[in-house]
């Protein structure tokens, strides 16, 4: 087992490597939020970005007013036509309750502004990852989310959609987003 | 332990019937290994064949004259991992009471023969020199019930055959008992596997610690003409004896 | 219920007869080592994780209503709503009712098992709502009108060219067989069933008593969706998949999906504690979970009551040299493999499937592969045994004091020992067919060493040829079509003993 925040980073940047999660970073608390509206308008030109504007990480860098200064259309979960909106968007925003270094997993939890779908809708999920947040094993997760009320819903995602459906042969991009990447933040 | 072992063989009925010269062979590496080998002549069957066709009271009715037969030896040694497998695993669930303590008794005491020679014994250079290939076939039951492993192995290097590790060497041959005779359509194909990756090593022999399944990967092999020979391993070892 | 079978057939032995000639299939099934995600699995799994999971899963089988009463306090609490259903028929009713009061169009389903053996799916469509399998390898043998052929990838007899060909059905025009192109159609053409549907079914993986949280697993997002965008989630769950707390999802959850694809965690995990709380966006505003009995608690308590500890991994399947031999259908059953031809049976009560058990030969793969420590070779050889007798099969408790679960030993070194549960090998008294009589009036004759030497006397004189085989013997033509029969050698080992003791011969 890793530990140490820049073993773990080392140890959860691989594991996601490996899930075919396109790793950004660490890069600074300053630097962060720049670096999303940078693939904001990669992502979306033009289109909606989802944002779950609970995330820890989202609120504290002032992801959304970032966005906004941009010029980019933020989608946010009370907006007017929310749902409709949400599978056009070309680009999800979230951060997340935790890493797991171990198997390359996102822990998401919902909540008010953290809906589900934001991660799951759009063609392309950007989580915003604090180096703090990352555990070492699934079992130190499992351990931390017993601990505390259970949301209602808790999601693991460990990259993008994929499928062994066709030949046992790994293919990916079939009903979730079919790019996941990942912005460390330090 | 005393300088000389004394050995009860359970040769099977298998081997008594249909393969002789392997209860030969077995007996020849015992007493290459220093054993006294002794053969209680009211050896019969271990019941295998009813207990896997779901008739227990048939199968305990064996289990019990095997009990009976052995029980006085101090070690009971088979040429069949499968034999040895039934008295180890079965027993304990066809009797009950104390007919269960003796066959707990019994099982703990009897040996497939390769694990009884090389983990047991100690005992792996029997004087047998070989110049030979040989691919092996682990045995499910040896296998998976009483961890045989690789003793076959290390017998047969030790003679001097150079061991060629066939793929899925650990796959089942398709033998299984009735499954052989009540679904040859898929035990028929296994055994082709099997045969097709013996070929494929290239191997003189195909060597196995189980008479039925050489008996079923030959009676393919006449049919197919594919794979090379299958041996028990205690037959090919004693080819090497002087 | 049979969906458009690939294998036809009226016995296993037909089916897999058909299987085995069908190039098709045998040509998907080489394309493919499934042995090799279980081998993987089996690598990473220390005996000690195996043991750590079969006792969570005993502990739960020792009291199998007390956790679920728990679980049902538990889900309730956390505003799901509870549904018990004792047969299938119970369950289709459940679900029916609920899609009637919502006034149902469309139902997404994510994969589940456990709505393959309620045949959920024709009891929906019946009324006339559209139900749309989401799994990719699920809606490829919806579309192909036939049945899963494995519980992990359902469309896994298929060959790609034959997938394109299968989904061009439901296209507008011509489908590349290409693999990411085919994913891509897939994603844009169900998009839209997600977003009509009004209600979302899924099974449930584990379903932990104490918290009232349900755990699905999937790779292609498809149970997030079902569980996320529609107005009300029904979970099917047959009742063994109670887990007794949260916390053991940390070693039953690992070990299930690299049992059963490698991965040391699915893509997606949704732990899911009750529906969509107040003000959250999305999530159901109804959480209905329904728990299918369908004959499982007539188990608890006999020596069949280990299967019901298995967490649906497919690893048994993997490594069976049958099933790879013949793929799912030639089971005609919904579980197919070495688990399979234990629950089939059982869950029917002796009405599907009493010709499986016969249908292994017993090499122990599967029992060495399964991460939870179901002796499923015994289980098969027990079932045998209590086949016998036609009729319905109703397990027997097992004597008090007898059986032991838990209890699991190992051999030193690299061996693996067989679990030891003390049940006696039949529950029920056996019939006066013709081949219990054979049997015994054998094991009578070979119980005596004069009978037993003038029995193999008497096939030595019956089989004497040049060359020690036959070709064609009509008494054992299973084994002649395939094989040469080995006959007596014209000396026995015995008289070959007594005349070395004689000093006739020397060895």
């Amino acid at each position: 087992m890793v530990s140490g925040v820049a073993a773990l980073t080392d140890s959860l940047r691989a594991a996601l490597s490996a899930n075919r999660v396109v790793v950004h970073g660490p890069v600074t608390p300053a630097d962060a939020a720049q670096h999303v509206v940078g693939r904001a308008l990669l992502h979306s030109p033009g289109g909606d970005v989802a944002v779950s504007p609970a995330d820890r990480l989202v609120a504290e860098l002032g992801i959304v007013d970032h966005l906004k200064a941009a010029g980019t259309n933020v989608l946010l979960p009370g907006d007017v036509g929310w749902r409709d909106r949400l599978s056009a968007a070309g680009l999800g925003v979230t951060g997340c309750w935790l890493a797991v270094a171990e198997t390359g997993s996102l822990a998401l939890a919902a909540r008010v502004g953290s809906p589900r779908a934001v991660s799951l809708l759009p063609p392309v999920h950007l989580c915003l990852v604090a180096v703090d947040d990352i555990v070492a094993t699934f079992s130190g997760a499992i351990a931390r989310a017993a601990g505390a009320p259970l949301p209602s819903a808790l999601t693991w995602v460990g990259g993008p959609s994929r499928t062994g459906d066709l030949e046992m042969i790994q293919t990916f991009g079939v009903h979730g987003p079919s790019t996941v990447e990942v912005v460390l933040v330090a | 332990m005393p300088d000389v072992q004394r050995v009860a063989l359970f040769v099977t009925c298998v081997v008594d019937i249909v393969s002789p010269e392997v209860g030969v062979a077995s007996v020849r590496l015992l007493e290459a290994a220093g054993c006294e080998v002794l053969f209680p002549e009211a050896q019969t069957c271990c019941g295998q064949p009813a207990a896997n066709s779901g008739e227990p009271e048939a199968a305990a009715r064996l289990a019990r004259h095997f009990i009976d037969v052995f029980e006085p030896y101090d070690a009971i040694v088979s040429p069949s991992g499968s034999c040895a497998a039934m008295i180890h695993h079965w027993y304990d669930r066809l009797l009950t009471g104390r007919e269960r303590d003796r066959a707990r008794a019994v099982a703990s005491k009897t040996f497939e023969l390769s694990q009884y020679l090389v983990v047991e014994l100690g005992k792996t250079e029997l004087g047998a020199r070989l110049d030979a290939t040989v691919t092996v076939h682990d045995a499910c039951h040896g296998l998976r019930n009483i961890g045989v492993g690789g003793s076959a192995r290390v017998l047969l290097e030790a003679a001097g055959a150079t061991i060629i590790e066939m793929e899925e060497s650990e796959t089942c041959c398709g033998f299984g008992g009735t499954f052989s005779i009540e679904h040859g359509e898929v035990a028929g194909p296994l055994a082709d596997d099997k045969l097709a990756h013996a070929a494929a090593t290239e191997a003189q022999y195909l060597a196995s610690g189980d008479s039925a399944c050489l008996l079923h990967l030959e009676g393919r092999r006449r049919r197919t003409g594919t794979g090379p020979e299958p041996i028990h391993f205690a037959e090919l070892i004693a080819r090497g004896l002087a | 219920m049979t969906h458009g079978i690939v294998t036809p057939g009226e016995s296993f032995a037909e089916r897999a007869t058909n299987a085995v000639a069908n190039p098709d299939l045998q040509r998907a099934l080489r394309n493919l080592d499934i042995r090799l995600h279980t081998a993987r699995a089996v690598a990473d799994t220390t005996p000690e994780m195996k043991d750590q999971a079969a006792e969570l899963r005993r502990e739960v089988l020792a009291d199998l209503d007390g956790w679920l009463d728990t679980l049902e306090a538990s889900l309730t609490r956390v505003g799901a709503t509870v549904h018990r259903a004792d047969t299938p028929a119970d369950a289709r009713r459940i679900v029916l009712d609920l899609a009637n009061r919502e006034g149902a169009h469309t139902i997404v389903k994510s994969k589940s098992m456990a709505t393959e053996e309620i045949d959920l799916g024709a009891a929906l469509e019946s009324v006339g709502i559209e139900v749309v399998e989401t799994d990719l390898g699920e809606y490829i043998v919806q579309v192909a009108d036939e049945r899963p052929s494995h519980m992990i990838t359902p469309a896994i007899h298929k060959t790609l060219d034959q997938i394109a060909s299968v989904l061009e059905t439901r296209a507008d025009g011509p489908l590349p067989v290409e693999r990411e192109a085919l994913a891509a159609w897939t994603h844009d053409h169900l998009r839209p069933a997600f977003l009509r549907a009004e209600i979302g079914i899924s099974g449930v993986n584990f379903a932990a008593a104490d918290t009232g949280t349900i755990t699905i697993v999937t790779n292609e997002g498809n149970g997030r969706l079902c569980t996320t965008w529609p107005r009300v989630h029904i979970a099917l769950m047959p009742i063994e998949k109670v887990i007794a707390r949260f916390g053991d999802l940390a070693t039953l959850l690992p070990l299930l999906t690299r049992s059963a694809t490698g991965q040391s965690l699915s893509n997606y995990v949704s732990m899911l504690t009750g529906p969509r709380r107040d003000d959250e966006s999305d999530g159901p505003d109804e959480l209905h979970v329904v728990f299918l009995d369908h004959n499982r608690k007539a188990l608890v308590g006999t020596a069949y009551e280990e299967i019901l500890a298995c967490i649906r991994c497919g690893a048994c399947l993997n490594v069976c040299p049958v099933y790879r031999k013949v793929s799912g259908h030639a089971y005609d059953a919904v579980y197919s493999g070495p688990m399979g031809k234990i629950l089939t049976p059982l869950l029917s009560l002796g009405e599907e499937g009493r010709d499986l058990p016969g249908a292994s030969s017993l090499c122990g793969a599967c029992t060495e592969a399964c991460p939870v420590e179901i002796p499923l070779a015994d289980l098969l050889v027990r079932l045998r045994a209590d086949l016998r007798a036609p009729g319905p099969l109703l397990p027997l408790p097992a004597p008090a004091g007898l059986t032991s679960p838990i209890g699991h030993h190992r051999l030193p070194g690299e061996g693996f020992a067989w679990p030891t549960s003390q049940a006696p090998l039949a529950s029920r008294p056996p019939p006066r067919s013709t081949r219990h009589m054979v049997f015994g009036a054998w094991s009578r004759v070979w119980s005596s060493p004069a009978g037993y030497r003038a029995s193999a006397a008497a096939a030595r004189l019956g089989g004497l040829s040049p060359s020690g085989w036959a070709r064609r013997v009509p008494l054992v033509k299973g084994w002649t079509a395939t094989r040469d029969l080995p006959l007596p050698d014209r000396r026995s080992f015995r008289a070959r003993w007594a005349a070395r003791e004689s000093g006739a011969e020397r060895w």
